[in-house]
């Protein structure tokens, strides 16, 4: 009994000492922005208050669900194919010095290319369909991957490789068996940022052309002053952003309980 | 036909006779710049010895002597030396025919004591079952049969070594090599350490180099002992350890013992090669 209690006391202090500062604060900003959209009597469709971006939310639901549903899936399969792509890239980046040669300069020339300029190229070579949407997604949250995986394929320890060595590893042996391993850690620095950017990309593609999705939604409403749907939009984005990073976190802690000096 | 072969076998009988299980030739390595070696410096020359199946030698000598330089070349991982390294086990890479064993216990953080230890068995193409199975057999041994699923960082340091040896020890070689394993313990945990190694080599028939700063270390464990000199890294002298039973606790302050360290530390300072000097 008085073990329990000493164990979930300071566990539910902790909770609230990490959420309470974050959510008083929000909590805050929504009210002084209620107030003062109230008080100086501000145009909604200039600056709808939180209350009627809350009204829309509710009064749209099914609207927003279905296109939100449209920019996750363009998330999670541009997402995946980055991942997938990016850890065959880097493995080949990492194994081999000629490879790393002739293709790491391209993977960070590529970066260099402003994603908007592609966005609408893309549109006109695969259409307005969901799949230039899911190229974007990819593009953009891929570079983040390669390079933290690559980073973590390279800081091995020299002394560790020795000792490989001289246990008789073969080259294939090291890479699969300290190389990757060193890596996964980097790695989900990587997948971290590669899910933020991964949200935005879906946005990009979406404002430039789309059929559906939240950002397509965004760039409809605009100009028909449906600020308040603009914002409810945001808002679902938002979240479900959060939702997919904390997912990764998850993930993140789960596989980093095996890295006890790393952690 | 028959003829042949049986003169074959016999030569195989005769040359097992002679053969070492190591020998060094005239071994010298030189400073290098990029692969370049520069012939006027060398880190390691003329260094020649033999070692027999089963024998405990240790290395003392001073800070960059070239005491690790040279386990390097024992072990294969570095070749780039003039003279000749022969190993009785293989006339090709060194590598996989020798156990190495460092200061830094370098076990891999994500894995447990337990697949640490396996490891070595592991990149000798055992299964993972198999290799796990005959790791765990030998836990208790090192002391380690409680702490199969504990992760490095949850281990002493003492503990962290005899992982590590243990992991060297399942290679299954007939050398083993020891660059300072003890030196960044305690004195109490390496005084245990020590008479936990004497009873662990005692009947495995291993032959074992030891290279070391700590005198009383090298006297404690050794067959013989090698004494090496900096600028250039060479073997100034050697000697033969006769101290008697090893496990007693009062060797180390037993008169043959003393003697031998005060003539070893002796020749660590004097600047000239005396003593059986090669």
């Amino acid at each position: 009994m008085a073990s329990a209690r000493s164990v979930s006391l300071p566990s539910i202090m902790n909770i609230a000492r990490e959420w309470l500062p974050p959510l008083a604060i929000g909590a805050l900003g929504i009210i002084a922005w209620e107030v003062w959209v109230r008080a100086f009597d501000v145009q909604r469709w200039l600056l709808p208050p939180p209350s009627s971006i809350i009204n829309e939310i509710v009064d749209s639901r099914g609207l927003l669900t279905e296109h939100a549903f449209i920019t996750l899936q363009e998330i999670v399969i541009g997402f995946a194919l980055a991942a997938g792509f990016g850890a065959l890239l880097a493995s080949a980046i990492a194994y081999s010095k000629i490879l790393e040669r002739s293709l790491y300069p391209f993977v960070i020339a590529s970066q260099m290319i402003p994603i908007i300029t592609i966005a609408p190229l893309l549109l006109v070579w695969v259409g307005p369909a969901m799949t230039s949407k899911i190229i974007v997604v990819g593009l953009i949250s891929f570079f983040p991957i390669v390079v933290n995986l690559v980073d973590g394929m390279k800081s091995v320890d020299q002394d560790m490789v020795d000792m490989f060595r001289t246990l008789g590893a073969s080259k294939r042996q090291i890479f699969l068996k300290l190389q990757i391993p060193t890596a996964i850690p980097f790695l989900m620095s990587g997948l971290k940022i590669g899910v933020v950017v991964a949200v935005i990309g879906a946005v990009i593609g979406e404002w430039v052309g789309a059929t559906g999705g939240l950002g397509w939604l965004m760039r409809l409403s605009a100009p028909q002053f449906l600020t308040a749907r603009v914002f409810a939009a945001i808002v679902v984005l938002t979240v479900m952003g959060v939702i997919l990073f904390a997912i990764v976190g998850l993930i993140e802690r789960m596989v980093l309980k095996r890295y006890p000096r790393m952690n | 036909m028959n003829l042949t072969l049986e003169s074959a076998n016999q030569q195989v009988v005769v040359d097992r006779q002679q053969e070492h299980l190591l020998e060094l030739r005239s071994v010298s390595k030189f400073f290098e710049v990029g692969t370049r070696p520069i012939s006027n410096r060398r880190v390691l020359n003329d260094v020649t010895f033999d070692l027999s199946a089963g024998e405990f030698v240790s290395i003392i000598g001073p800070s960059g002597c070239g005491k690790s330089t040279l386990l390097n070349l024992i072990s294969g991982l570095d070749e780039a030396f003039t003279g000749d390294i022969s190993y009785s086990e293989t006339t090709g890479s060194r590598l996989g025919h020798i156990s190495y064993m460092q200061q830094k216990d370098l076990l891999l953080p994500w894995r447990n004591v337990l697949n640490n230890a396996a490891l070595s068995l592991e990149l000798r193409g055992v299964s993972r079952d198999e290799s796990l199975a005959r790791a765990s057999t030998r836990l208790g041994e090192f002391g380690l049969a409680d702490h199969a699923n504990d992760y490095p960082a949850q281990l002493s340091g003492g503990m962290r070594q005899r992982v590590a040896l243990l992991r060297a020890t399942l290679a299954d070689t007939p050398l083993l090599l020891l660059d300072e394993p003890f030196g960044a313990l305690d004195a109490l945990t390496r005084s245990e350490m020590h008479g936990w190694l004497i009873g662990l080599l005692a009947n495995s028939g291993k032959a074992v180099i030891l290279v070391t700063h700590d005198v009383d270390e090298a006297i404690l464990l050794s067959d013989r002992v090698y004494v090496m000199k900096s600028d250039p890294g060479r073997i100034a002298s050697q000697f033969d350890v006769e101290i008697g039973e090893r496990t007693d606790h009062g060797v180390v302050t037993s008169e043959a013992f003393t003697a031998l360290k005060a003539t070893f530390l002796a020749a660590l300072r004097s600047d000239d090669d005396s003593g059986e000097a090669k």
